[in-house]
């Protein structure tokens, strides 16, 4: 348990969505707390608010539709959305960053990869850029040129010269990412959203792309959120994981914990449901993520589970700590075996 | 021999394009030999670009293979077309990796399922009608659904309308072409278990196409590794998961995310890729796999490997256990 203040806390987090049939409820009070070098792994199936949490965090949702209702989220002791539109643009720009999840449209195929990341060199932090950004590297006091190859060269790209001058479609799928890392490591940023940054790449590739992050967040100290539903990347790159279902946390601990572990009944099914390299049975989870417009009443996982009790319908179960670090939302847990309940959303993290 | 459903020897697939003027060949299948006997389930495996979909097709005759014999149940159907072809297509359907650009989203359910019982067995409609109702049972699919459209189904929904579809003609054999790998894991395990149990069922043999060991752990009998369009090596799951010999089966298998501490003792030990797959139109002169390889040696520059049974039914592509093969 870290008694230090976390870079970013995100407490009772709650975002809508205006449709046609009414406020799409698709974040209800998510609370996510990252300390300094941490990789934070938030984990949930498709449709389940990963990504939105993360966009909130970067201020990229589109308002409207989607409104904050309510909630905070402080970075570096801020409340990024209590404040305005430039003060949170130059924090943000400053000190968080984003990797996205597909390398293959993320680049624009009609500029080159040199001109895209000079650009983002030179107009990085600025609201407005001089005649220098625009003369570009035909300015010899410019330097974005020799920036661009020093960041390619952190993430191991052979020959850096020669990728800067190519069109995106020339490189595959892990440069482009490559790329993407190296562009995201631009301002130095103390935090690092990664959204699934190694699902539309192969295994072999994914492997190297998640060493490349280890090793970036050693060498620049960074934290990291990366937004996954693939479990076994969280294992491998992860301290600690969020499990998110229908816009709540519904359990986090150590990895290591969460994984041999679980006792939320919806990671539980999500670890059955792997096929497991040991031949032991895997079974998925019946039914499917719920209507956001109305969910369930109560926890939004009573329809799904099978050890739902009578309570869950009715009341919505709050994130309590269990042991050190691993906290549960579940009705089940705060009968039998939670011996000292404490709830205090500040203090959820690990 | 007899209980071989498909056979296929020294299948070659090239693309031919042209751009500018300038001529290039693809060359995505190089030499492929394949014999998958009846109910078992054949997984290929292989990274984006190793051929192995382009190899599913050609299995199918959706594509013609450049050179090569396939065989299914003794009849060679590498050259036939027309109405010939169409009487095979009974025999084996194709599931798609993607379930929401594999169905017409202009068309019901009903439509998409019935279409290849219209084609094949001129069935009436009421026939056809009862015929999809019996087959959205067996995929665990709600009777009323034969009225909707593809856009009102969840992923895993879809898949198994796709299944369905491929189920239609009472097939023999299935080609899986990663059919769970746009799907959530909780969706996964229920199609996979559904696809076992259609396995028992019908008497049906899968040639699993994915990029998935673990799945493919849980679901095949045999393992072909693919690279470059080339067999890495090939051999019982087990003896694949057990004593891997080829290095780049060991890479992959080392690359497998894991949940459990169990899982992870089974894998080799770390080992990672440096670099891309190369381009099929450009295939090194020697081992396509010499860029990457861990153990490579000076003759896997020069020369390529020949494909050697190391033990029974173990074939492996590597001059590592064929030292001979580069004199």
């Amino acid at each position: 348990m870290r008694t230090d203040e976390p870079i970013l806390r995100i407490e009772d987090l709650a975002v809508y969505f205006k449709t046609i049939d009414g406020d799409a409820k698709v974040l209800d009070g998510v609370d996510i707390s990252i300390h300094k070098g941490e990789v934070v792994a938030l984990v949930g199936e498709t449709g389940c608010g990963k990504s939105v949490t993360g966009k909130t965090i970067l201020g990229s949702l589109p308002i409207p539709p989607a409104k904050i209702v309510r909630g905070r989220c402080f970075f570096k002791g801020k409340d990024l959305l209590s404040l305005d539109k430039d003060e949170r643009r130059e924090i943000i720009s400053n000190n968080i960053s984003y990797v996205p999840q597909d390398p293959m449209t993320s680049l624009n195929p009609v500029f080159t990869i040199g001109e895209q990341m000079l650009a983002l060199i030179r107009w990085h932090g600025k609201k407005r850029a001089g005649l220098r950004a625009f003369l570009g590297r035909y300015n010899k006091r410019d330097d974005s040129w020799g920036k661009a190859i020093e960041l390619l060269n952190k993430v191991k790209i052979p020959s850096p010269e020669m990728i800067l001058n190519r069109y995106p479609v020339e490189l595959s799928g892990g440069m482009r990412q490559r790329v993407l890392i190296a562009m995201s490591l631009i301002g130095n940023p103390s935090l690092l959203i990664a959204d699934e940054p190694t699902t539309a790449l192969d295994v072999t590739i994914q492997k190297g792309i998640i060493e490349l992050i280890k090793e970036k967040v050693e060498e620049e100290n960074l934290s990291v959120l990366y937004i996954t539903h693939n479990l076994g990347v969280a294992r491998k790159l992860s301290d600690r994981i969020y499990v998110m279902y229908a816009g709540n946390i519904v359990e986090t601990a150590k990895t290591s914990e969460l994984l041999d572990s679980p006792l939320h009944p919806y990671t539980q099914g999500l670890i059955k449901s792997i096929p497991k390299l040991t031949g032991e049975e895997f079974r998925g989870i019946d039914g499917r993520i719920p209507d956001y417009i109305y969910p369930p009443s109560g926890c939004r996982f009573h329809p799904r589970c099978d050890r739902a009790i009578e309570k869950c319908s009715m009341e919505k179960p709050k994130l309590l700590r269990i042991k050190d670090s691993h906290s549960v939302a579940c009705h089940i847990y705060s009968y039998k075996e939670v011996t000292s309940v404490i709830d205090e959303r500040s203090d959820i993290t690990g | 021999m007899n209980d071989l459903i498909l056979r296929a020897e020294g299948i070659y697939k090239y693309f031919f394009d042209s751009h500018y003027g300038k001529k290039t060949v693809i060359k995505a299948v190089n030499g492929v030999d394949v014999g998958v006997r009846r109910r078992e389930t054949l997984a290929i495996v292989g990274e984006s670009g190793s051929g192995k979909t382009t190899l599913g097709k050609v299995l199918m005759r959706i594509y013609e293979p450049t050179e090569g014999k396939i065989w299914f149940e003794g009849n060679e159907i590498s050259t036939v077309n027309g109405s010939k072809l169409k009487a095979y297509r009974k025999y084996m359907q194709m599931v798609f990796q993607d379930p929401t650009s594999s169905l017409n989203p202009r068309k019901r359910i009903f439509d998409i399922i019935s279409l290849p019982l219209k084609a094949h067995f001129n069935m009436s409609k009421r026939e056809r009608l009862q015929r999809v109702r019996e087959l959205l049972n067996k995929v665990d699919l709600p009777e009323d659904f034969i009225y909707r459209y593809p856009n009102a189904l969840s992923g895993g929904q879809k898949q198994r309308v796709g299944i369905a579809r491929a189920l239609a003609l009472n097939p023999k054999l299935i080609v899986l072409d990663e059919p769970t790998s746009a799907l959530d894991v909780s969706v996964q395990a229920k199609i996979l278990t559904l696809l076992t149990q259609l396995k028992e069922q019908f008497d049906l043999t899968y040639i699993f196409i994915s990029h998935d060991l673990s799945v493919v752990k849980n679901i095949s009998d045999k393992i072909v590794v693919m690279y470059l369009g080339y067999i890495m090596e090939s051999a019982s799951t087990e003896e694949i998961f057990n004593n891997p010999y080829h290095p780049y089966t060991k890479a992959l298998l080392s690359a497998i995310p894991t949940v459990t501490d169990e899982e992870r003792k089974i894998i080799p030990e770390e080992i990672t890729l440096q670099g891309d797959i190369p381009s099929p139109s450009h295939i090194p002169q020697g081992c396509p796999f010499y860029s990457r390889c861990q153990e490579r040696m000076d003759i896997c520059k020069i020369k390529r490997p020949r494909i050697l049974q190391i033990k029974e039914g173990h074939y492996v592509r590597c001059f590592l256990y064929d030292r001979n093969g580069g004199k």
